[in-house]
């Protein structure tokens, strides 16, 4: 990110916005936004005066502060000094950094990070009404869980190399595996029935069963046939998660011991 | 997924990012962090208390609102001298052959005799005995030869070399009008014209006859410093006067006690003058000249003795100039800025405009505000003050606010190539202080003082200097009396051209060095 | 406190600039020394001036190095956030900067001594009649003296928590007295001052001769250096004690 903002000078290779180099553009703020550091704020300047100066910079003046300061909901702290703020309000606060210019490019690092549950869900909605505006949004994460909803086109990036560049549907079909719950009050009675069939069947906890190789209308209709109760069947969901471990089991640079997760 | 959407389109507006704009973002990041603007006020406020205080401090019993006199073009003066004289009413002249010029020297343990280089004998005409009123003087000196001066700072050199009974120099002083004549001659008959004065507005009445001075001898640090006092004596034959002089004998008196130049000894305590045949012996102490820094200046204070303070706003001032750029660094804030404005070198440029010119402000607010309130105080302490002409002042002022910007941009350029505070700030305030220290002290021999105010940034301390040098004063004109080995501007020039070779090397390492 | 200075000694030693700055303070006091003893004039009867005094003028420029290096012992802690996990391994706060103190001292003395010992070498050369008896108290005195101002700066620094505002309350203590004392013309006032300012009560013990011309005797001068030196170290301790970190 820092190459694509001329930060940082590339070894090889360049990183070019709209086609030119970022060093040569001209109010660089109207066509690419970023967050990298949420942190990088002088503690005793107001988090008005913080978005001033930057949008004093491409020309722009204190209405367009005071407008990203009541998009990102910081107007009542807007006078507070930047120093007292929580990691949360400085995520909003960078984020509206980056509104300033209103470029159609948005680029965030890590924004989710040390937010709170409340916090989470608005940004997460935050970013999804930017890019329905149109705009290209590109955040850079690794809380998969919460992208999976949210991100249409996924670019994994290991060991210096690109992993894997698609949308996520298709990254989360070609790990999908075709499994269903079922949860039923007569587990022995429904595990009966079906491992007489061609699926494969294991329990997975009190009234639990995974079943893997038959549709559900399948197991339904068997189920029903035998008069099983069924209180729930449901699809096992392909996790963003899943299709990540897989494509970068070979390319994870530092790793901790593994822990057998329990399924 | 393709995308059915059409691409968004900035809303933000038409504007420019150019200079302009990145000077505006760059004076909003100033003013909006209250410790660097208040900072600056109190370096501002610390230029005036510590003046205030230099100068402040004791008394002198000297008498209150007492000042050096001054002498027709502002200049603060020396007039003492021993003076025979009758008034002189319209045009007329006076010439007159000085035949012994000799003296007294007051040496630590006896008196010896001998004569200061610059000891005065020789005719004057002066428009009134009031300190420092317009005269013009024809003279002998033992080391100088004949000279012609007139409103004290100026000098036309006549006749060299000594008088002794063998080769007396004549001297005729011709006034006519506005304008007075000085001819010198070594035997009576030809005569030499050396130079012409014009005093405008001189009264018809003035008061003409012989007179002589002496100045102290100075001595430099090396054997101790001080002075030591001597007194000069001259024998003159008959004077011969042409035109409207009054009938009175002439009157003997000394003019202005001994004046801050000039001593008498020990033994010979008052100036005199007595009758040796048609002529006369005159013997007097002081000087007619103008004042110059050091032992010269007496309990005075000059213009740059109430500037002390800046001292003390520099130190401030650069601190503060450190840390608008270094504390970018440590937050992390330089990416901010250079993601806003990627061109590097622009935004260095308008870092050092915002901060060099609140520095040029507050210095220039905090030398007036002292300047101003300083004098009279020091004045009603008994302390004189040497007064400068308006432009003098002027350039001493803006001049101390140009220095001071200068020392906070080497500062900033300094802050971006080392990017951490302590170092910077310790260099540019050793480079820029204890060079000042070590030359004005008076430890070091000239030569190498004048070296160091040279080539290090404390030569911008030159552009304060308002003590003048007059090379027909004696004087040690070296720093610990004020006077720089560079001409003001010049000065300020070295210490500028450190200010720009750093910001060249750090505009360099910005755009090359990852942010 | 065995820990303490354990802990500080390591900080201090593992820091890449330590030795940099220490090897800094030695060459400019040597070479600014060096340069003002050759440029004494000096004739049959002697030198101007005190030779021994002459050849250890670069200490000036090295207090200026060595109180970046105290000041930014304390400082960078705090600009690092450092000085929550200092405080919290030794919770009796007082021991923090004692201990850093205990170890610069040792630290700035080894310099020092190498660079008062270089100083009156080239002093030497260049210089005769360099007395022994007072000399060696001008050097002893000296190495002293530098290790008074990294106490300065430390205690300093550990007040205001800040290198930049730290630096600059030191080196201003330092040189704005000598400007300032300079100006003033009542002699009173003057000597009271020689007496009091850090930076040359604290470099009379330098001088070898000419004693009772002096403002102030050579051990009472660094003793007011102490004083400075100690009330700075009390007021930075005190005030570590009381804030929040």
């Amino acid at each position: 990110m820092r190459v694509i903002l001329g930060l940082d000078s590339a070894e090889e290779g360049r990183a070019l916005v709209g086609g030119q180099p970022y060093r040569s553009l001209r109010r660089p703020l109207t066509h690419i936004g970023a967050l990298l550091d949420a942190g990088a704020l002088q503690p005793g300047r107001t988090a008005r005066h913080h978005l001033l100066w930057q949008a004093r910079s491409q020309g722009l003046g204190t209405r367009r502060v005071d407008e990203v300061l009541s998009l990102v909901g910081l107007e009542n702290a807007a006078r507070r000094k930047a120093g007292g703020f929580s990691l949360g309000m400085r995520q909003r606060l960078g984020i509206a950094a980056a509104l300033l210019g209103d470029p159609p490019v948005l680029m965030l690092d890590e924004p989710f990070n040390g937010l709170d549950p409340e916090g989470f869900v608005w940004i997460r909605s935050f970013l999804t009404s930017l890019a329905a505006d149109g705009r290209a949004v590109l955040v850079s994460s690794h809380l998969m869980s919460e992208l999976q909803d949210t991100a249409s086109h996924l670019v994994i990036i290991g060991r210096g190399k690109v992993i894997a560049d698609g949308s996520v549907r298709d990254m989360l079909a070609s790990v999908a595996r075709d499994r269903l719950t079922l949860r039923t009050p007569a587990p022995a009675q429904a595990m009966d029935v079906l491992t007489r069939t061609s699926a494969a069947v294991s329990a997975s906890g009190p009234g639990m069963l995974i079943i893997s190789g038959l549709p559900a209308e399948k197991v339904v209709a068997l189920l029903g046939e035998r008069g099983v109760p069924v209180s729930e069947i449901s699809a096992h969901r392909a996790s963003l998660e899943d299709a990540y471990m897989r494509l970068t089991q070979d390319a994870v640079e530092y790793r901790a011991t593994a822990v057998e997760a329990q399924r | 997924m393709t995308s059915t959407m059409t691409p968004y389109r900035s809303q933000a507006g038409p504007g420019r990012d150019g200079f302009r704009q990145l000077l505006g973002a760059e004076w909003t990041k100033f003013r909006t962090v209250r410790g660097w603007w208040a900072g600056m006020a109190c370096a501002a406020l610390a230029v005036v208390l510590v003046g205030l205080l230099g100068t402040a401090a004791g008394s002198h019993s000297g008498s209150a609102g007492a000042g050096f006199p001054a002498g027709p073009g502002g200049e603060a003066v020396n007039d003492s001298f021993f003076f025979v004289h009758r008034t002189l009413t319209g045009n007329g002249s006076i010439t007159v052959p000085v035949t012994s010029l000799t003296g007294v020297i007051d040496g630590q343990s006896r008196e010896y005799s001998g004569t200061q280089p610059w000891a005065k004998a020789g005719v004057i005409m002066k428009e009134s005995l009031s300190q420092g009123s317009p005269y013009a003087a024809v003279m002998a000196t033992p080391g100088h030869g004949v000279r012609m001066q007139y409103d004290y700072t100026q000098d036309i050199a006549g006749i060299p070399g000594a008088v002794t009974a063998a080769a007396p120099r004549w001297l005729r002083l011709v006034r006519s009008g506005d304008t007075i004549t000085g001819y010198d001659s070594a035997g009576g008959t030809s005569w030499t014209l050396i130079g012409t004065a014009r005093l405008p507005g001189l009264a018809s009445t003035v008061q003409a006859g012989l007179f002589v001075t002496s100045p102290s001898i100075i001595q430099d640090s090396n054997k101790g410093g001080g002075t030591v006092p001597a007194v000069a004596t001259a024998h003159f034959s008959q004077p011969g006067l042409v035109g409207g002089w009054s009938q009175q004998a002439w009157t003997g008196q000394q003019l202005g006690g001994a004046g801050t130049s000039g001593s008498y000894t020990d033994n010979i305590t008052t100036g005199q003058f007595t009758r040796s045949g048609t002529g006369f012996t005159v013997t007097g102490a002081g000087d007619i000249a103008p004042i110059v820094g050091g032992i010269a200046m007496g309990p005075g204070y000059t213009l740059e003795n109430f500037l002390v303070g800046v001292f003390a706003g520099l130190v401030a001032m650069i601190v503060i100039a450190t840390l608008f750029i270094t504390g970018e660094y440590r937050r992390r804030l330089i990416h901010t800025t250079l993601t806003v404005s990627p061109r590097r070198g622009r935004v260095l440029i308008a870092k050092a405009l915002v901060i060099g010119s609140v520095t040029f402000a507050a210095g220039l607010a905090g030398a007036a505000v002292v300047v101003l309130l300083g004098q009279p105080h020091a004045r009603a302490d008994g302390f004189p003050t040497f007064t400068v002409p308006p432009l003098t002042e002027l350039r001493v002022l803006a001049g101390t606010g140009l220095l001071l910007a200068a020392a906070a941009v080497f500062a900033l350029a300094l802050g971006v190539i080392l990017r951490r505070s302590a170092p910077v700030i310790a260099i540019v305030v050793a480079i820029t202080v204890l060079p000042y220290i070590l030359g004005t002290a008076g430890v070091l021999p000239a030569g190498p003082a004048e070296w160091l105010l040279r080539v290090t940034p404390a030569a911008g301390f030159a552009i304060q200097q308002s003590v003048p040098f007059y090379q027909q004063v004696m004087n040690i004109y070296t720093p610990p009396n004020g006077y720089y080995p560079l001409a003001p501007w010049a000065g300020l020039a070295v210490l500028c051209g450190y200010a720009l070779l750093a910001l060249a090397v750090a505009a360099t390492l910005l755009r090359r060095r990852d942010a | 406190m065995r820990q303490a200075l354990n802990a500080e000694w390591t900080k201090l030693r593992t820091e890449t600039s330590t030795l940099w700055l220490l090897l800094g303070a030695v060459i400019v006091t040597v070479a600014l020394g060096a340069g003002v003893t050759s440029s004494i004039m000096c004739d049959a009867r002697g030198c101007a001036g005190d030779p021994t005094e002459l050849s250890l003028t670069g200490i000036m420029l090295g207090q200026a190095v060595i109180a970046i290096l105290a000041v930014t012992a304390i400082s960078s802690e705090y600009s690092t956030g450092m000085i929550r996990t200092t405080i919290t391994l030794v919770p009796r706060r007082p021991a923090v900067p004692a201990a850093k103190a205990v170890v610069l001292v040792c630290v700035v003395a080894a310099a020092s001594a190498i660079a008062v010992l270089g100083s009156l070498i080239a002093g030497r050369y260049i210089l005769p009649g360099l007395a022994d008896g007072p000399t060696l108290r001008a050097a002893l005195g000296s190495v002293l003296y530098m290790a008074l101002i990294a106490l300065l700066s430390l205690g300093a620094a550990t007040a205001v928590r800040d290198s930049a505002t730290g630096t600059g309350i030191v080196l201003g203590l330092l040189y704005l007295f000598p400007v300032l004392i300079k100006v003033i013309k009542d002699p009173q006032w003057q000597r009271h001052l020689q007496q009091i300012a850090p930076m040359p009560a604290g470099l009379a013990i330098q001088a070898t001769g000419n004693l009772q011309h002096l403002p102030i005797s050579p051990w009472a001068g660094l003793g007011v250096l102490a004083a400075w030196a100690a009330a700075a170290l009390l007021l930075g301790g005190l005030l570590l004690q009381l804030r929040d970190a």
